[in-house]
């Protein structure tokens, strides 16, 4: 299965509009599962793919904002709402933690469509994000101790004569452990090694003495 | 000329008044003694004048009368003479000496006896008829001379010289009877003088009495007089000022002071009247303080006070209902039809009216004008006062200021009903939204099947498979949907809960009184016609309430818009045949069109209306086996009726 071919999760305990949503949805070439509750959701295997979930406020066993938080941790696919009689509360915490749409039903299709159009578009992009950072703190991984050491020197711009007085050894160490991050890292230029430092949330030393 | 007397006259009788009898120097009895002993001693005086003159006319009279007898006793003695000297001859002619010794003695005894009495007689006389020197003289000549004649002339005799006695009878006894007659002729001639002097001084007292005996009678007359009228005076122009002195008294004006003169029972009186009054001012003062604090008190507490006669008209209010009502006693600005609210008048006045007719207490809440034009709650309250007999006297009252209670009231029912209408209105709209969400569901997912069929339809190629089955499930969620409808329609008609023996009017009252202050406040009068013999029911109390209250209500707000008629809504309960009773709902409001129609769910009238009011009715009214329905009245509103089987029926 191809694993960039989307996927859209409906959950909502009304079967009549789950089969109507999955009908809607999949009439738009879109690959759709269902599930009638919040547990049902949550214990199924997913695929590996940018995926949408369209999920319903009122669920008999977790409630939809409930849900919602859980997901937010495990990296969830992002929410689109919709509600029988949605309050106006409700509906801005939703938006608040991260949904992409609040539809009251009866919504019209083309407000749906977009909306999980959109969702999988952001989907496709965080998951982008999530596999390349993924890739950089397995090869970051590998960097020995001394390396992890030097790293933020290198993207501060130190010279290696400053790092290695400041870290108290010989600038051809310096040299050596540089070309060793460049090559562990997969960074072609210095700035490229800024970009994966940044991206890994690393910070950048500020040196011991000027 | 008679008027100046009478101007002198009374200037007497003024000076008589002021100096010599002042009055009031003595007490009126002693005076009035003083005067009547006084009128009595001038009457004497008078008296004795007229006596005294009367005793001079005697005196006159008398005077006569001796002078008469004096010429009467000597012409006695000389008659005596005469006849003694002619016994004498006589004897002496017949010469017998014996004879003449024997009758000599005898004519002597008779002679001298006449002279003694002559003499005894002149000396009774009156001294001044006595003047006359010669008389007794001459009688005493007379009579010695007689004596010593005849023994003369018995001795002769008895001597035989019969002639000797006859010249000596001739000779010495002649002498004495001229004197005898010189006397009687002096006498006569005194007498006849002393009679003119007398009758001149009789004629001369007579005229003098004529003119003393009125002019005293006059003068005792007016000293009477004078002394009346100045007692009088003193008397009565104490009298005045008194009269004066209690007319002003009786007036009010304790100042008055009685002028007072003397130390007689009058000035006393005058005292006493003086003490009187000011014990008066001193006790009208200490009443006018203690009213004063008194009104002070009732001026300041904190309720209007007021009285009444006993026909209820109004004499008093206090200042603090004058100042907040801007009115006042005095030019007629108080009647209760321009203080009491015109709503509240006729319910007002027909209290008033039945307090005074039964002459109890009476107890009223009424809206009452303010100075500032707008209308405060009152509770009005009044009790009568008897006297003795039992009759009212006086009516006193206090009006309190209730309009905060009576806004607290107010807002208090304006609450319980507006709990029951949000109650009504929560209920309806929990039942509402879970319906919406009910066949929400069906209908969104309707809605989605359809765009998925329209979407599989235009695929290309046309997905017909799946396009069937989206149709197919939007027939199954259409049928889904009406299924929902049914089923609410069902609840509303399911059988009601629990059943209790129900009162109906209890169950009506209940309804009114949550309802008082919101008719009230819109202005509308709710009148009852309650049958009390109406037997039992049995039924749900809740959607019982539930139905009376809404039936009320939707006559209370198809009158919303009614303006030129009092709002009336008329409740009644009645027996409907044997085994049911009937409730009647009655406004005067706009009615309805078509009447069926409002049974029809979601079908209104009322701008904010649900439309589902008449529908539930008829379903709880159903449930318990009655009917409902909808009649036209014959003026304007519309009357709503129900029926219930009473418990006698053996409904259960």
């Amino acid at each position: 299965m191809n694993s960039d071919e989307p996927i859209v999760f409906v959950v909502d305990d009304d079967y009549r509009v789950r089969e109507a949503l999955s009908s809607l949805i999949a009439s738009v070439g879109l690959r759709v599962v269902a599930f009638g509750s919040a547990v049902e959701f949550l214990e199924s295997e997913k695929p590996d793919s940018p995926a949408c979930l369209v999920l319903d406020l009122q669920l008999p066993d977790v409630n939809g904002l409930e849900l919602q938080q859980a997901l937010a941790a495990l990296d969830g696919p992002p929410i689109v709402f919709i509600t029988g009689h949605g309050d106006i509360p409700s509906s801005v915490r939703a938006i608040k933690a991260g949904a992409i749409e609040f539809l009251p039903k009866p919504f019209s299709e083309q407000e749906l469509l977009r909306a999980i159009d959109a969702a999988i578009v952001l989907d496709r992009e965080a998951r982008r994000n999530r596999s390349e950072l993924a890739e950089l703190q397995k090869r970051y991984s590998f960097l020995t101790p001394r390396e992890r050491e030097v790293l933020p020197y290198v993207v501060a711009g130190f010279a290696n004569k400053q790092t290695a007085a400041d870290l108290g050894t010989s600038e051809i160490t310096i040299g050596v452990h540089r070309g060793q991050i460049m090559h562990k890292m997969g960074a072609r230029s210095l700035a490229e090694l800024v970009r994966m430092s940044d991206k890994l949330g690393l910070a950048r030393a500020t040196g011991r003495s000027k | 000329m008679q008027r100046h007397t009478a101007t002198e006259f009374g200037r007497l009788v003024k000076r008589v008044e002021e100096k010599t009898l002042h009055p009031a120097r003595l007490n009126i009895g002693s005076r009035l003694i003083l005067c009547f002993v006084f009128i009595i001693l001038v009457m004497l005086a008078a008296d004795a004048v007229v006596l005294w003159q009367f005793q001079v006319v005697r005196a006159q009279a008398e005077r006569l009368n001796g002078i008469d007898q004096k010429l009467v006793t000597l012409l006695r003695v000389h008659a005596s003479l005469l006849e003694f000297y002619a016994g004498l001859e006589a004897i002496a002619q017949t010469q017998d000496a014996g004879l003449l010794v024997k009758e000599a003695g005898a004519l002597r005894t008779v002679a001298l006896n006449d002279i003694q009495h002559a003499v005894s007689s002149f000396s009774l006389l009156p001294s001044d008829l006595q003047r006359d020197p010669n008389f007794l003289p001459t009688i005493h000549v007379i009579q010695s001379s007689l004596t010593s004649q005849l023994e003369t002339i018995i001795k002769l005799a008895t001597s035989g010289d019969w002639r000797a006695v006859q010249l000596r009878l001739s000779n010495q006894v002649r002498p004495l009877e001229s004197m005898t007659s010189a006397l009687v002729e002096k006498v006569d001639h005194d007498a006849a003088e002393q009679r003119t002097e007398t009758v001149l001084n009789a004629g001369r007292v007579q005229r003098l009495v004529f003119m003393i005996v009125p002019t005293t009678a006059v003068f005792a007359l007016l000293i009477a007089a004078t002394l009346g009228l100045a007692i009088t005076r003193s008397i009565t122009q104490p009298l005045a000022r008194l009269l004066e002195g209690s007319k002003a008294l009786a007036r009010g004006e304790f100042q008055h002071h009685v002028a007072i003169q003397g130390q007689d029972e009058l000035a006393h009186l005058g005292q006493v009247f003086n003490d009187t009054a000011r014990r008066l001012r001193d006790l009208y003062a200490v009443l006018q303080s203690s009213e004063d604090r008194l009104r002070l008190v009732i001026d300041t507490i904190p309720a209007h006070v007021w009285s009444a006669g006993p026909d209820g008209t109004v004499d008093f209010i206090n200042r603090r209902w004058l100042e907040s009502t801007g009115l006042s006693l005095e030019n007629g600005g108080w009647n209760w039809s321009s203080a009491v609210h015109p709503e509240d008048l006729t319910r007002f006045v027909n209290s008033l009216h039945l307090a005074l007719a039964a002459g109890g207490p009476m107890e009223c809440e009424a809206r009452l004008r303010q100075a500032d034009g707008k209308y405060r709650w009152f509770l009005i309250r009044n009790v009568p006062l008897h006297d003795e007999l039992g009759n009212i006297v006086k009516r006193y009252g206090t009006s309190v200021d209730i309009e905060d209670r009576k806004q607290a009231e107010d807002a208090l029912r304006q609450a319980q009903a507006d709990l029951a209408h949000v109650n009504r209105v929560n209920t309806m709209g929990e039942l509402t939204a879970s319906l919406a969400h009910e066949v929400n569901q069906p209908l969104s997912a309707i809605a989605a099947n359809g765009h998925a069929c329209l979407r599989w339809l235009s695929a290309d190629p046309p997905n017909l498979a799946k396009a069937r089955e989206a149709a197919e499930r939007i027939i199954r969620d259409g049928q889904d949907a009406g299924e929902i409808v049914r089923r609410v329609r069902a609840l509303f008609r399911r059988a009601p809960g629990e059943k209790d023996v129900l009162d109906l009017n209890e169950v009506i009252g209940e309804v009114l009184r949550l309802l008082g202050g919101d008719a009230g406040k819109r202005g509308i009068e709710v009148e009852t016609d309650l049958d009390k013999k109406l037997p039992a029911v049995v039924a749900d109390r809740v959607q019982l309430q539930q139905v009376v209250l809404n039936l009320v209500l939707n006559g209370i707000e198809a009158m919303d818009q009614v303006a030129d008629r009092q709002k009336t809504i008329l409740i009644r309960s009645a027996w409907d045949g044997p085994n049911a009773a009937v409730v009647e709902v009655q406004d005067n409001g706009a009615g309805f069109e078509n009447p069926e129609r409002a049974f029809e769910a979601f079908f209104t009238t009322k701008q904010n209306g649900m439309g589902m009011g008449l529908a539930i009715c008829r379903s709880i009214i159903e449930a318990h086996h009655g009917r409902l329905w909808v009649a036209s009245n014959k003026g304007p509103g519309a009357t709503v009726c129900f029926t219930i089987p009473l418990k006698t029926s053996g409904t259960q």
